[in-house]
């Protein structure tokens, strides 16, 4: 995939943030177009059309979580949220409002580079893509249902599975608890966290390499899990 | 000046004490029934008794007067019972006529013996009455005493004492104390403003009576108590009284010194941390913020000089001061939201398997020169706790197991169950940890107190464990580890009900 003139907008009302990330992004390969505020967000979604938003959650005009809402009432443009650490509860809210992914600041530029990638590659991805996942010595074929470690079977109960096969349509992306709740087990079972807890632990245990250093399926505390991908 | 004090705030005034208050007309009249009771009895024993012993009767009746009701009474029982004897049994009877000159004698005799008996026998009953007393105002200071010597609160003292005069003056006693807005009533317990200053205390002498409250460092208030029909404190009541207030003196002084010092010493601990904190500040801050703009500069002016490794060198300075910059403002401002009460938990089910992987990656690069072991007891019930909080303590343990240790020892990570708890054991082989620092770890600026500026801690990250663990009722404890060598910190954490329901499924 390439990045190559990729347009992202960047809002955020601090310009020494701003100046970091236009410089970082361009180098990248990315075109950047700026934002002070929420509103002049909001304007420049509806003219500019970005691919990409990088959104910070405070801004001195609007609640960014608001500005998330309204982009979402007409646009499906991939949305990066840039939050603060303690506000766990914050980006669960805006990952449910449709955010892609978050980073928390202060952050390094290879997570949010990688943040963006996963969501560029969700937002194209299409029904003819290859739907094998590989990381590592782990690979997971959709199609054929199958899981295998070093090319070697293994064998996952249903729910199990289904966790996996959720993270892997996702891969690289951070899924809240409630989403994957409400995939795997149905709207009835949000809120039951313990049980993702438990069969993302056998999970792990048959999937990882160190399964008490998990490198593959990512917690993310408080907000959701991760499936790491291998760029 | 005027007063208002509600007589009627709080229980009405006690009923006056029997001992203090006696109508005179009580005992005159009590004089007549002994005297007329003697002259039933001396009717009676006449025609068995001479006359002249008939007399001994009506003596014993002043007598009994006398003990009874004092010297007034006694005095009139004496002519009462000469008047009586003479008009019943001297004769001729029943006129106050007197035949024989020598019963006009022994009427004389009589009457001298009777007053003089009366007199001697009345002070007596002075004596032995004022001995009592003093013996009751002695009980009752004692008993004040006793109830308000280890009381250091105000109101307390205050309505002990009020309660103490209107037990023993039968008024409605309150106690004004000045302070240093004004005077303040204090009210009866119960009392429907109970405890709320009255304000613009102004108090009028025609309906109360006051005795100042004098200590060695001044008037420090007054009772106040009500007036009863214009009746006077006087004699035994008022010594008792000051006696009472004396007392109270010196309890509100005392008090008031005690909760003085007390200020004191809060002030002089918030002044202590407070220097700490400033210094910890001022150096945490300082040095991190050194190495950047000193990197940056250099990086600056001279980045066509330096070598690839010496660039990279001095960026990677700039990125680690940075990110230990961040964490001591992470620091700081989970002190301040600990200590305000504003962290509300947000509690979720999770292994401590996940806890500890998600730790231990979170802390990698820290951890990166370490053999780190993991071991936990498979099958251990969930934990119930905020995951992000927990992962903070986590990271904080192991990032001192990693500072105090030296490269390429073991960090050991054991998670079992302790004593109906979950515990999580980490141990390094690092410098240690002094057996009688083992608690002082946790203290807020140790690290500072302990003059040992190695490393580059804050001296507050065990502090917030601590809080962060107890809000969860958990515990940490640190120790020095088994063999000797190197720390282990201990932490426990409750077992919860509701994490081990599966809806039936079992992976």
């Amino acid at each position: 995939m390439s990045d190559h003139n990729i347009k992202v907008l960047v809002v955020d009302d601090e310009p020494q943030i701003r100046r970091f990330l236009r410089v970082t992004l361009t180098s990248h390969g990315y075109s950047v177009v700026e934002a002070e505020g929420g509103a002049e967000a909001l304007r420049l979604i509806a003219g500019s059309r970005p691919e990409l938003v990088v959104l910070d959650l405070g801004l001195p005009d609007m609640d960014g979580v608001e500005v998330l809402r309204r982009i979402r009432e007409w646009s499906n443009v991939p949305v990066i949220i840039l939050s603060v650490r303690d506000a766990e509860r914050e980006k669960v809210e805006a990952l449910d409002l449709g955010a892609d992914d978050y980073v928390t600041k202060p952050f390094n530029t290879g997570e949010l580079l990688a943040r963006m990638r996963a969501a560029l590659r969700h937002q194209l991805r299409s029904q003819s893509d290859d739907p094998v996942f590989r990381n590592g010595s782990l690979l997971v074929d959709l199609a054929r249902r199958l899981v295998t470690v070093n090319g070697i079977d293994v064998r996952l109960t249903p729910t199990e599975y289904d966790v996996l096969r959720v993270l892997v349509t996702h891969a690289g992306r951070v899924l809240t608890h409630q989403y994957l709740l409400r995939e795997v087990w149905g709207a009835a079972y949000v809120g039951q966290t313990h049980y993702l807890r438990v069969f993302v632990g056998t999970l792990r245990q048959k999937i990882e390499p160190d399964p008490s250093r998990p490198r593959i399926v990512i917690t993310e505390p408080g907000v959701g899990y991760r499936l790491q991908t291998a760029d | 000046m005027r007063f208002h004090l509600d007589p009627f705030a709080g229980a009405p005034a006690p009923s006056a004490s029997p001992v203090l208050r006696r109508t005179t007309a009580m005992q005159y009249l009590g004089a007549v029934v002994a005297v007329a009771s003697s002259g039933l009895v001396a009717a009676f024993l006449r025609h068995g008794l001479a006359l002249p012993n008939l007399s001994l009767v009506f003596l014993f009746a002043v007598l009994f007067t006398a003990v009874q009701w004092g010297l007034r009474a006694s005095i009139l029982a004496s002519f009462l019972s000469v008047l009586v004897y003479d008009f019943l049994f001297v004769p001729p009877h029943y006129t106050f006529v007197i035949s024989s000159p020598q019963d006009v004698l022994s009427l004389v005799v009589f009457l001298i013996v009777a007053v003089l008996t009366s007199n001697l026998t009345s002070r007596i009953r002075d004596q032995s009455y004022a001995a009592q007393q003093r013996e009751a105002r002695t009980a009752a200071l004692y008993d004040l005493s006793r109830r308000i010597v280890g009381e250091l609160d105000l109101d307390a003292i205050a309505r002990s004492v009020a309660g103490e005069v209107e037990r023993n003056v039968g008024s409605v006693t309150r106690l004004v104390l000045r302070e240093y807005e004004g005077l303040r009533v204090v009210p009866r317990a119960g009392a429907p403003l109970a405890g709320a200053p009255i304000e613009g205390v102004s108090f009028d002498t025609d309906a109360w009576h006051t005795v100042a409250l004098n200590s060695a460092g001044g008037d420090v208030g007054f009772l106040a108590i009500r007036r009863e029909a214009g009746a006077e404190l006087e004699g035994e009541q008022r010594r008792l009284v000051e006696a009472f207030a004396d007392l109270a003196a010196i309890a509100i002084e005392r008090a008031r010194m005690a909760e003085a010092i007390e200020r004191a010493n809060l002030l002089s601990e918030r002044e202590r941390l407070q220097s700490l904190l400033l210094s910890s500040v001022s150096h945490d801050l300082r040095t991190p913020l050194a190495s950047i703009i000193g990197s940056a500069t250099s990086l600056l002016e001279g980045a066509d000089t330096y070598s690839r490794q010496v660039r990279h060198d001095l960026v990677s300075t700039i990125r680690d001061e940075g990110e230990r910059l961040n964490r001591f403002v992470g620091n700081l401002l989970d002190v301040t939201r600990l200590e305000t009460g504003g962290l509300k938990l947000q509690r979720e089910w999770i292994e401590l398997a996940d806890l500890v992987g998600t730790a231990a990656h979170a802390a990698g690069p820290r951890l990166a020169r370490h053999d780190v072991i993991i071991d936990i007891d498979p099958g251990l019930p969930l934990l119930n706790v905020d995951f992000v909080l927990v992962e903070q303590v986590l990271v904080n343990v192991l990032d001192n197991a990693a500072r105090y240790s030296a490269e390429g020892s073991t960090i050991g990570l054991r998670g079992t169950t302790l004593n109906g708890s979950i515990a999580l054991t980490v141990e390094d082989e690092g410098v240690g940890i002094a057996d009688s620092d083992v608690e002082r770890v946790f203290d807020k600026f140790y690290r500072v107190l302990n003059a040992d500026r190695r490393g580059a801690g804050t001296g507050l990250g065990l502090w917030i464990c601590r809080a962060i663990m107890t809000l969860h009722g958990g515990a940490i404890s640190a120790a020095r580890a088994p063999g000797g060598v190197g720390t282990s910190i201990l932490l426990r954490f409750p077992i919860c009900d509701g994490g081990s329901d599966l809806g039936g499924e079992q992976p």
